[in-house]
């Protein structure tokens, strides 16, 4: 299993999440709200999960209705014990954030 | 011993009414409410929400855990993204920061192949030959992270073969940057050693080689990373060689045998690490520990709602913190504490510190929190935490010591009727980046010699003895 952090502009969030549905990941795959500051509004969601490698097979050989969000998804993969670090250098290196609730 | 081949462990399930004191579903008694949730117990973990898929080894998401307290308050997660992650490391915690340490799969190999399943020092088939295939750097080489400027030990055992000499290497970030040790396998000998680059690391005194018998030694590279490396990746490179050089772009042909290869930070080198995927490590002679990762970003589970029944908590939690760096809900009572009444929570940490904290909250919150270098992530902890509405009471206990409390008025009970959630707030916000080896809770303060048999069972978990 490899650690794969996701992120997309918030405007391609419903039809990232429908693909992952379409996918068979469950309705809200990016539910991670993201901005520049941490404060709301989100610019981006983002999800951090343990992918196969046939799913990293699909994204290098996609299916055509996946190419809409596909064009404007950032994705980093790793192997690695810790997800959390991943998750928060890849965050750092795009400049975001995790929006906080207060 | 040859730890290899190591299946998911057998579980039966418990019949009702054979409970006994080794089992933490004996402390539910009939008409308490509460839950128990065990990741260990692969009768209550499942790959999807519904229930129809089991967990079948490590790595998985667990979108489904059951819950044990008898009250079918099952957690569950409907995005596969969001699900636990359900992994085993030996007590102690992973040290080795490889992976696929004896299948080899997913190394890079340049300029030569590996031939994996040879017999390594110990009879086992744990090894790898390396031979050079083309001409080139010929290399075989593994990545891993870079978390600090502490000292970095590379191990691995090595065999000649037509090369006798091989050269233990780590490349790091920005490159060029690294270091390296030449050893001689058929005689043990420590060659030449050196580092390079912009962003050089310092090497450390050498490491004597061990000799393992039947031909086989065991080498070390020790080197402690720039600053400029930190936060990146770097890699562990293992190349044959024809003589005490640390490149050699011919000699095709040359080859040598490796097996158990380890890095890890610390001054010293320390017993071999099996590792699979980066979720299955075990260790010859120590037990596994079996968890639920919460990673710090989006894993989080939630039970339906339920009403709790009564003004009194009792949880008790084993984890291991991973860091402090972000608040984190390991547990919640309600989607948040600043809009419901009748409510709880437990997290770690509560700010960006070194702690841990309790929050009950009949209409007002009283939190126990507990601010201390000793609680430093990582960190393994039982907590306990204790709240009585009616009497005003909020107790944070770490392994079995009271480190906070408050008499704060909490108003009015008694607990609500809410979703527990698990990893994050409201399955949102404040990700929990840790480990879960088990969570329980009950709806009435239980004795002490109930809560010793709950800290001594959750330690167990965890391979620690409370």
């Amino acid at each position: 299993m490899t650690s794969a952090v996701l992120i997309l502009p918030a405007a391609a969030r419903d039809a990232g999440n429908a693909l992952g549905a379409s996918m068979g990941w469950g309705p809200s795959s990016y539910s991670v709200a993201l901005s520049p500051t941490g404060s709301a509004p989100a610019t981006h969601y983002g999800c951090c999960a343990e992918v196969s490698a046939g799913f990293l097979a699909l994204l290098a050989s996609p299916p055509p209705e996946a190419a809409p969000v596909l064009a404007v998804l950032t994705i980093d993969t790793r192997e690695t014990a810790d997800p959390g670090a991943h998750w928060h250098e890849v965050l750092a290196a795009h400049g975001l954030v995790m929006v906080s609730d207060d | 011993m040859a730890n290899r081949g190591r299946s998911l462990h057998p579980l039966r399930p418990l019949r009702p009414g054979r409970r006994s004191q080794s089992d933490l579903a004996s402390l539910f008694r009939s008409g308490d409410v509460g839950i128990l949730f065990e990741p260990q117990r692969l009768d209550t973990l499942w790959q999807d929400a519904a229930g129809v898929t089991p967990i079948s080894t490590y790595g998985q998401g667990a979108q489904r855990l059951g819950d044990r307290s008898g009250g079918g308050h099952h957690a569950t997660q409907a995005s596969a993204a969001s699900a636990l992650i359900y992994g085993r490391h030996p007590v102690g915690g992973t040290r080795n920061q490889l992976i696929q340490t004896e299948s080899f799969t997913g190394w890079q190999q340049a300029f030569l192949s590996a031939t994996t399943g040879v017999t390594d020092a110990e009879g086992g088939k744990r090894a790898a030959t390396l031979l050079r295939t083309a001409d080139g750097d010929g290399a075989i080489s593994v990545a891993a992270g870079l978390a600090s400027a502490s000292p970095i030990v590379v191990s691995v055992d090595a065999k000649a073969g037509a090369s006798d000499w091989i050269v233990v290497q780590a490349t790091l970030l920005p490159s060029p940057a690294g270091a390296y040790a030449v050893f001689n396998a058929a005689t043990g000998a420590a060659g030449i050693t050196g580092v390079y680059g912009t962003n050089a690391p310092t090497l450390s005194a050498p490491i004597p080689p061990v000799s393992l018998g039947n031909g086989w030694w065991r080498f070390f590279l020790k080197f402690t990373p720039h600053a400029a490396s930190v936060g990146l990746t770097f890699s562990s490179w293992f190349k044959p060689v024809s003589a005490n050089v640390s490149n050699q772009t011919t000699n095709v042909g040359q080859s040598i045998t490796i097996a158990r290869p380890q890095v890890e930070v610390g001054a010293s080198a320390t017993t071999y690490q099996r590792v699979g995927n980066a979720h299955d490590v075990t260790e010859a002679g120590k037990s596994d520990c079996y968890y639920g990762l919460c990673d710090g970003a989006d894993n989080s589970l939630a039970t339906a709602a339920f009403a709790w029944g009564s003004d009194k908590v009792y949880l008790c939690a084993a984890v291991r913190k991973n860091s402090d760096a972000a608040v984190g809900i390991i547990a919640e009572f309600s989607p948040t504490v600043a809009t419901n009444n009748g409510m709880f929570q437990l997290a770690a940490p509560i700010s960006l510190a070194n702690n841990y904290s309790f929050t009950s909250k009949g209409t007002v919150a009283a939190s126990a929190s507990y601010t201390n270098a000793a609680v430093a992530a990582p960190h393994f902890a039982v907590i306990e935490c204790i709240a009585d509405i009616a009497t005003d009471t909020s107790q944070l206990w770490i392994d079995g010591v009271m480190v906070a409390a408050s008499g704060v008025d909490q108003g009015a009970g008694p607990f609500g009727t809410y979703q527990l959630f698990i990893g994050r707030r409201n399955n949102a916000t404040l990700p929990f980046n840790g480990l879960l080896y088990g969570l329980m809770g009950l709806n009435r303060l239980p004795s002490d010699a109930e809560r010793a048999t709950a800290r001594r069972l959750m330690a167990a978990k965890q391979g620690r003895t409370l």
